[in-house]
């Protein structure tokens, strides 16, 4: 987007495209295929847009919904022929990469909602396997009615689902936080219609247990991708454990993040904090239950009186990890003792537990995810501006106090430059620390759009400059993202190119997503 | 880079002279570094296997660098050979090119760096060639706490026992998922690295397991897309408290119990890394690999092994558990206070480090292989009879493995026994048998794939594997491939 207008799309003209929909019509019937004459139409586009409200350049042609693989199948059929490009999704709540919406206008929405079947739970091997319109309140309600004694690990907002989630290479925060290690065996459709069981195949004991299968493990070719269509996931679930105990340590000075970071690395590392806590700033943790006009009136970054007042009142600290422990009562003891020592060190920290945060939103709704449990407090955060939206910016980088100060620094003089709060968590893996941004501003107003995006492209070249990779990105960044990884000449690119071009020779599949574009299309930069 | 992933002619000199061929080769890497077969060469079961007689095998070479291995790849393709790729001469985890194409085997073992061992990080970042008892004594010498988890023997490659998808033994057991981060050279000579070490600069290579966009890295292992030269391992802090144990079992119908019981601990990380379960003749195997003498007069039938590893209270409280929950289990007996030779061969293993070294790897004419299952007693009862109903008289060696979600037994003959005609058919027929229920396999020998292409692997994903062979390999230096139907309407 940053490098002025892209160029004109392959879509197809208007007497094509008419065709095209009167053959989904007569596989799909009519109610099936939403076209611009419908109101429906204009639920695919991204909510937090952060170009134009009105914007026309990701209008999709129409929407189909199918009910089934045989059906995805003739739609298969149907957009190779007229070489009409198609957009899955799945349930479609990507809020804060971009929605609902396509790269380009002109394409055909392949909503996969309809397919909601929850095909398996098995309690004894506790696994799942899930349709794409599988939401994790859909899973969970299941689990519950049914009297599981599973849990899921549901990501940040409850109404997104597993499989999409996977394919986003989504995040959750209990102990099977990392979905790309949770995940086993995958249906597939491919771009000529061939159906693949990834994974060892569905006739066999082990489908759901074995996710290596016999020869190459395949399943991460789909994340972030455009080989194929996903229309089936299996998912290890975490049994329920013995007790879990969330709990909250806030740290006073925005510089202790240093001594924080050094302490928290040995415990993720030997697994005393066995989840994904994360680790919040100020404003990510205030903006739950606070707006930001009661604590300053003017614009412009939070000023200190502003930040010890909301620090009182929420007792909070400048930085909130929410965290838990899981198991019998008496492990749970033992690896509070340690964690407690450890960090006991870090100047001004304080620990609190469920007892004390009764009524607080954050503390609730990070305790739920933690426990399993889905939540949607996460949109109480864009009140924070009134009617607010978020535009996501996502960095990996070790998990090493000087560089997690020095990245804080940079994005919060970023922020703070282009008129926002420094509204970020550090997400804690064992080896490494995901850095998330969350820039909320306010929807449908213009020159909060072009400051979100300024400072989008603000934070990504810090960070790239710096060595710290996006694992995720908007839509509208996904080829800044990609050409990023760049080493060797775009190496890895070019490689990923070579598949799409053998795997949808037709070039029809989500053209764009993740920075792949097929071999027709003019955005291909050539080797 | 070597250009785009295109196909070049492929000039058909198949009948080159070995020594044409050989001065060929020698133009990349000094000529010291090329050979034909040397006789003491093991490269695991590879040369000797059915599909890959070695007549068809007419080179060694021995690249230092990944530059060299850019030039030969793409010069070894386009003089119609195939590219045959072991990590080691001992040769776990080493593939055989086309099979229909004379070959040229890449033997990777000068390329055994460690470039980087990461205390605080806890993690290193090797060269192919790198084997087991090297970046043991790497740990060992710099006194670094932190854990591998090794194959039994030593001698391995690392990056062929992740090819391989092995277990070992400790919280780190699988060995697929404790790779983060590969660079690979492809047929083309291409020169690519996954995850984090795609990005210019970035320190996350071996601590992140992701780059933006797919993830390329598991077409890497047990599949012949690419060739490894360098890889992320994970590696574990030593844990506080370790605490090893075994329990004797009396019988078969006793091991099937424990299966049962011990399944929510394994699922819940009470049990956080493998539990192997050995028969008599097993343990007396490992004694006899591991050279020592003395015999196991007195064991029991079925030993189990396993391990807690954590914070010292823990380690106790987990202990507790472990107990109650095998209690009560006629003729059991569990102690962590081993007896017997083979005892500290186990406390060993569960500590992750190799217990033998021995360059003949996988030894060419033993028959082994590992089927996988559901953990559960009747599974464990199905897999147990499916072998011995028909290998009794072979004196097979038996051992189970129970991780979370999955029970493997893993299958060892004898070598006399395996030299034997009827002993290989007897064993491909129990193999197939319980394949055809449903049981998984995990295994090196190549003329086992065909069973599992055929019955186990859906035909969608041949297809699709065809497709990534085109795309990666178009030359089909590293696999026979078929055609991949680009457009079926």
């Amino acid at each position: 987007m940053k490098r002025g207008a892209p160029p004109p799309p392959a879509v197809v003209d208007a007497a094509t495209g008419k065709r095209a929909l009167s053959a989904l019509r007569a596989v799909l019937g009519a109610q099936w295929v939403l076209d611009a004459s419908s109101p429906e139409l204009a639920n695919y586009r991204d909510a937090y847009t952060i170009v134009d409200v009105h914007d026309a350049a990701q209008r999709p042609l129409a929407a189909v919904l199918p009910a089934d693989v045989k059906q995805i199948q003739k739609i298969l059929e149907i957009a190779g022929h007229y070489k009409l490009p198609l957009w899955p999704l799945s349930t479609a709540r990507n809020l804060g990469y971009g929605g609902a919406a396509p790269r380009h206008a002109g394409v055909l929405m392949l909503d996969l909602k309809r397919m909601k079947r929850i095909v398996e739970v098995n309690e004894q091997q506790a696994y799942a396997v899930v349709e794409p319109g599988v939401s994790y309140l859909d899973l969970h309600d299941h689990l519950r009615e049914t009297g599981s004694r599973l849990w899921i690990d549901p990501t940040a907002s409850g109404w997104g689902g597993p499989l999409g989630n996977f394919l986003e290479r989504g995040v959750g925060y209990t102990p099977y936080g990392q979905h790309g290690e949770t995940q086993c065996g995958l249906e597939v459709l491919l771009a000529d219609g061939t159906l693949v069981e990834t994974a060892t195949s569905t006739e066999t004991k082990t489908r759901t247990l074995y996710r290596y299968g016999h020869r190459g493990w395949i399943d991460g070719l789909f994340n972030q991708s455009n080989f194929g269509i996903v229309t089936s996931i299996g998912v290890h679930l975490m049994p329920a454990p013995a007790a879990y105990r969330p709990y909250l340590v806030t740290v006073s000075a925005e510089d202790d993040l240093h001594a924080l970071i050094e302490a928290l690395r040995p415990l993720c590392l030997e697994g005393v904090m066995a989840q994904r806590a994360t680790l919040m700033s100020l404003p990510r943790a205030a903006a739950y239950s606070a707006t930001r006009a009661v604590y300053q009136k003017t614009a412009g970054p939070l000023r200190e009186d502003a930040r010890k007042q909301l620090m009182s009142a929420l007792t909070l600290g400048s930085w909130n990890l929410y965290g838990a422990l899981y198991g019998a009562e008496r492990v749970m003891d033992n690896h509070w003792r340690v964690l407690e020592e450890a960090l006991r060190e870090v100047p001004g920290v304080r620990f609190h537990f469920a007892d004390t945060r009764g009524n607080d939103t954050a503390f609730s709704c990070r305790a739920a995810l933690a426990g399993g449990t889905p939540s949607m407090d996460e949109y109480k955060t864009l009140d924070w501006v009134g009617a607010g939206a978020h535009l996501d910016f996502s960095a990996v980088l070790p998990f090493d106090g000087d560089t997690a100060l020095s990245s804080f620094h940079a994005a919060r003089d970023l922020c703070h430059s282009h008129g926002f709060d420094y509204c970020a968590e550090f997400q804690l893996e064992p080896r490494s620390l995901r850095h998330e941004v969350r820039v909320i501003f306010e929807r449908d107003v213009s020159a909060q759009q072009r400051a979100a995006r300024d400072l989008h492209v603000a934070l990504a070249a810090r960070s790239v400059h710096a060595g710290q990779g996006s694992p995720r990105a908007h839509l509208a960044f996904m080829d800044d993202t990609a050409e990023s990884y760049r080493w060797n000449d775009n190496a890895l690119l070019r490689t990923t190119e070579a598949i799409k071009d053998v795997l949808d020779a037709q070039g029809v599949l989500a053209p764009g997503k993740a920075g792949l574009w097929p071999g027709r299309y003019p955005h291909r930069k050539k080797p | 880079m070597a250009g785009p992933l295109s196909a070049p002619q492929e000039t058909m000199t198949q009948d080159l002279t070995t020594e044409q061929l050989h001065a060929r080769l020698a133009t990349v890497v000094d000529a010291e570094h090329v050979s034909a077969l040397p006789p003491e060469a093991f490269y695991g079961g590879l040369l000797n296997s059915d599909l890959a007689p070695d007549a068809h095998l007419r080179a060694v070479v021995r690249p230092a660098s990944a530059e060299q291995l850019q030039r030969l790849a793409p010069m070894i393709a386009e003089l119609g050979h195939g590219l045959w790729s072991s990590a080691n001469a001992c040769g776990n985890g080493a593939f055989a090119g086309h099979r229909r194409k004379p070959g040229v085997l890449l033997d990777l073992s000068r390329m055994n760096r460690i470039i980087e061992v990461d205390r605080r990080g806890a993690f290193a970042l090797i060269e192919a060639g790198v084997s087991f008892d090297q970046l043991a004594a790497h740990l060992r010498e710099r006194d670094l706490p932190l854990w591998l988890d090794a194959d039994a023997n030593g001698a391995h490659a690392v990056a062929g026992s992740i090819a391989e998808r092995q277990w070992g033994m400790t919280p780190y057991g699988d060995h697929q998922a404790a790779q983060c981060g590969l660079e690979v050279v492809l047929a083309n000579g291409t020169l690519l690295r996954t995850g984090m070490g795609a990005l210019p600069g970035s320190d996350c290579w071996p601590r992140y397991k992701y780059n933006f966009g797919p993830a390329l890295d598991g077409l890497f292992s047990r599949a012949r897309f690419g060739i490894v030269t360098k890889l992320g391992l994970w590696l574990m802090p030593a844990p506080r408290r370790f605490l090893p144990f075994m329990v004797t079992l009396p019988d078969l119908a006793t091991v099937a119990t424990v299966v049962e019981r011990l399944r929510p601990l394994l699922l819940d990380g009470t049990l956080p890394g493998r539990v192997s379960i050995a028969s008599h003749l097993s343990d007396g195997a490992l004694l006899a690999r591991a050279q020592r003498t003395a015999t196991q007069d007195n064991a029991a039938p079925w030993t189990l092994y396993a391990a807690l590893y954590g914070l010292a209270d823990n380690v106790e409280c987990h202990w507790q558990t472990v107990n109650q929950a095998l209690a009560g289990l006629a003729g059991a007996r569990i102690t962590s206070e081993g007896t017997g030779p083979v005892w500290p061969l186990w406390r060993q293993r569960l500590r992750g480090e190799p217990v033998y070294s021995d360059m003949r790897g996988n030894d060419a004419s033993a028959l082994s292989f590992c089927l996988l299952a559901p953990s559960t007693a009747s599974d464990a009862l199905a897999l147990h009879h499916g072998v011995l109903s028909r290998l009794s008289e072979f004196a097979p060696q038996i051992t189970f493995q129970l991780a979370p979600r999955l029970l493997a037994m893993q299958v060892e003959l004898p070598v006399q026994a395996a030299d034997h005609q009827d002993c290989r058919n007897d064993a491909l027929a129990a193999i197939k048998d319980l394949v055809d229920h449903g049981y998984g396999l995990r295994h090196s020998a190549p003329a086992l794939d065909d069973i599992l292409a055929t019955r186990h692997t859906h035909a969608g994903l041949r297809h699709l594997y065809d497709g990534l062979h085109t795309a990666l390999d178009p030359y089909a230096a590293l696999a026979t491939h078929g055609k991949f139907k680009r457009d079926k309407h």
